[in-house]
């Protein structure tokens, strides 16, 4: 990866910038680092279309945000190695970014990112959950499709890493489901289930709507 | 060769091999230069607890598997008091992590005051009858090669010693046995290696300086008169490859040596990361952070060359944690910031500043050291007289001179250019499945592949089972 060193600098201080929440500084460097690398190290450039997506994320620039990791999707796609995983992060959080808006292009964006995970080795069981969990709730909310078989294996996935490690604003929205189809198709079953679910969260806790289907 | 064979007075030979016109066995560091660049500069060290660090979290190498080191309570009180002398725990039977450290640093090209010996004859004559290549590969010779051997006398399991006389002196030098070493340490594994220690520092202990150059005593190995030799005509390189089957390149690989990567970026990291020890505050956390940091990259980095190298090795967390892209930002913003921390000596402010720290370092050590060292000197005193206990008080004082800067950054850079081939390749495909092609199916489509890489790693990994296999062959 031919990076020169001005370049890295530049990225590691809008990093700094983005880490202290001036997101107008980090884009600014971002995209400073960007023109000055041209045409040349794809693959880096497609992983800084991800911090610039993180960013604009931030900040509330839906849009920008969608279009930077729309733009690393294109850069990363078809390379091996270390864009390989890349590429994966950038569909997670394309299809994350777009569940929220009902965008029918999420659920295949989350699935890009579950098969890029399980093929690659460098992928983290944690990253692989969080992706098994995007997948069910894309299909709940914006295909209307909830299938026992899926969110069974999304509860596999999960329930192998440790809960606080998790993307919580996801693991909330699926638990409501996960508990609440339980509570739904297997009555006799519910309580074994929630106490699994309560020892796997451990100190983790959650009010509300979820809170409500532990206890209950 | 035949003289090979006649046993020897002591049960065991070690050997070595050199082009015959290099006329003396003298280990590296001490050449005037080097020696002064390296060692008054402490730039020869590798940073202990960093490669302790690296060598316990790695999934081939630790828990004891890369070579067994002293570990009982004794055995380590006796170590760092070796170490505050400023010697080796030589009566214990077992080496210390620092002797080991040094002796694959030997290994892998970074000088020291080790000389690389061998326990096979055959590995010792090839390297008499190859020279090495601007490309660092050994090719056979045309010139004329000396092999010597010495009679080893066995103390432990890994240490021996050669005893001889030169000059009418008797000299007994220590020799370590490093044939433990884990496999995928290839250089020291397939070289049958060995250590020899010509290198005596006569400083009275004590002395919290580093001894200069011409205060050392180091004995030529070749003048010693138990040291045999045998010539061997030019081109032997040729015939030896032929008819054994060995060469160099099984004998020195690299790419696909595990122990190359580990201490191509202990090396690096000894030279560019530093704790906050002199500072305190914010400064202190800042630097802790960035040490952290680093120490994290490269363990990432290396657990993704145990996945690459070792079979059946899985991926860790800590490699999974931290992105190939973190990685090399991390390795390489921190060399920057050693550059240009050592330019910064260079300027007139800066040399001020460090010669200061130097001192107050120098001052702290005194301080620790004079109650034992008054002591010493009382007991001087009283057996060779007052001359004598004033001449323990001298020693060279710490100083940076000005110009100096633009060595330690060719060094850095030198260092540098060892890890960069190893952040090349770590996200390429594991050697383990270019071996196995049929259980890199699903590897292949996700790791980066290259015909040429892979033939270069064919053809290392191919050398070095024919040379392993030719060693077996010829010790039988």
């Amino acid at each position: 990866m031919d990076v020169p060193v001005e370049v890295r600098d530049i990225v590691a201080r809008a990093a700094t910038f983005e880490s202290v929440g001036n997101n107008a500084g980090a884009q600014a460097g971002y995209l400073d680092a960007m023109q000055r690398l041209g045409q040349r190290a794809s693959v880096f450039r497609g992983t800084l279309y991800i911090n610039l997506g993180t960013n604009a994320q931030d900040a509330g620039w839906l849009d920008d945000a969608a279009t930077f990791f729309r733009r690393s999707i294109e850069l990363l796609e078809g390379e091996r190695g270390e864009a390989h995983l890349q590429c994966a992060h950038a569909h997670f959080n394309l299809a994350h970014l777009l569940l929220h808006t009902d965008d029918p292009a999420a659920p295949a964006h989350a699935a890009e990112a579950s098969k890029r995970y399980h093929a690659n080795p460098f992928a983290s069981p944690v990253d692989r959950a969080n992706a098994a969990m995007l997948s069910v709730l894309c299909s709940l909310f914006i295909l209307n499709q909830g299938e026992e078989r899926t969110l069974r294996a999304a509860w596999e996935e999960l329930s192998t890493v440790n809960a606080p490690e998790l993307n919580r604003q996801l693991l909330k929205n699926f638990l409501l489901n996960w508990l609440g189809f339980n509570r739904r198709a297997h009555l006799g079953d519910f309580p074994d289930v929630q106490r699994a679910v309560r020892h796997w969260l451990g100190n983790l806790s959650f009010e509300g709507p979820v809170a409500e289907l532990l206890q209950s | 060769m035949c003289w090979s064979r006649e046993p020897s007075p002591t049960g065991e030979w070690v050997y070595r091999g050199q082009a015959a016109r290099h006329r003396t066995i003298v280990p590296l560091l001490m050449r005037p230069g080097l020696h002064e660049r390296h060692v008054v500069r402490g730039l020869f060290d590798i940073d202990y607890d960093v490669a302790r660090m690296l060598r316990d979290a790695s999934p081939v190498f630790g828990a004891g598997a890369l070579h067994p080191v002293i570990d009982d309570a004794a055995g380590t009180a006796m170590e760092s008091l070796s170490a505050m002398l400023g010697g080796a725990p030589s009566a214990h039977p077992d080496v210390s992590f620092a002797e080991l450290m040094r002796a694959l640093a030997q290994h892998y090209d970074y000088p020291t005051f080790f000389i690389d010996v061998s326990f096979h004859p055959l590995v010792s004559a090839l390297f008499a009858s190859h020279h090495a290549g601007s490309d660092g590969y050994y090719r056979p010779s045309d010139e004329d090669g000396t092999l010597y051997r010495w009679p080893v006398e066995r103390r432990s399991a890994r240490r021996c010693r050669i005893r001889g006389e030169t000059g009418g002196e008797r000299f007994e030098l220590g020799v370590i046995d490093i044939r433990e070493v884990h496999a995928l340490a290839r250089r020291p594994s397939t070289q049958h290696a060995a250590l020899a220690t010509p290198v005596h520092d006569p400083k009275p202990i004590y002395q919290p300086f580093q001894t200069p150059i011409d205060r050392l005593e180091c004995v030529d190995m070749g003048a010693l008169d138990c040291c045999q030799r045998f010539e061997l005509p030019p081109c032997a390189g040729h015939t030896l490859a032929e008819r054994t089957g060995a060469n160099l390149t099984g004998l020195r690989p690299d790419r696909i040596d595990l122990g190359h990567s580990y201490l191509a970026v202990i090396a690096l990291l000894s030279l560019t990361i530093h704790r906050p020890e002199h500072v305190d505050g914010e400064m202190a956390s800042r630097l802790q952070k960035i040490f952290d940091t680093t120490v994290n990259a490269a363990r990432a980095l290396l657990d993704r060359e145990c996945f690459r190298l070792a079979p059946g090795v899985d991926v860790t967390a800590q490699a999974r944690r931290m992105a190939l892209v973190d990685v090399q930002s991390a390795i390489h913003l921190q060399a920057e910031a050693a550059r240009r921390a050592v330019e910064y000596m260079g300027t007139h402010d800066g040399t001020a500043q460090v010669q200061s720290r130097l001192e107050a370092k120098r001052d702290r050590l005194q301080e620790l050291a004079t109650m034992r060292f008054d002591a010493w000197k009382k007991a001087v005193r009283e057996v060779k007289g007052d001359a004598a206990a004033q001449a323990l008080g001298e020693g060279p004082r710490y100083t940076v001179a000005r110009g100096e800067h633009d060595w330690v950054v060719a060094e850095i850079d030198r260092r540098l250019a060892r890890v960069e081939p190893i952040l090349d390749t770590a996200d390429w495909l594991p050697l383990w499945a270019v071996e196995h092609a049929s259980q890199a199916g699903d590897l292949r489509a996700v790791l980066n592949t290259d015909e040429a890489y892979e033939d270069t790693l064919r053809a290392q990994a191919r050398a070095n089972r024919s040379t392993i296999e030719a060693l077996a062959r010829f010790a039988r």
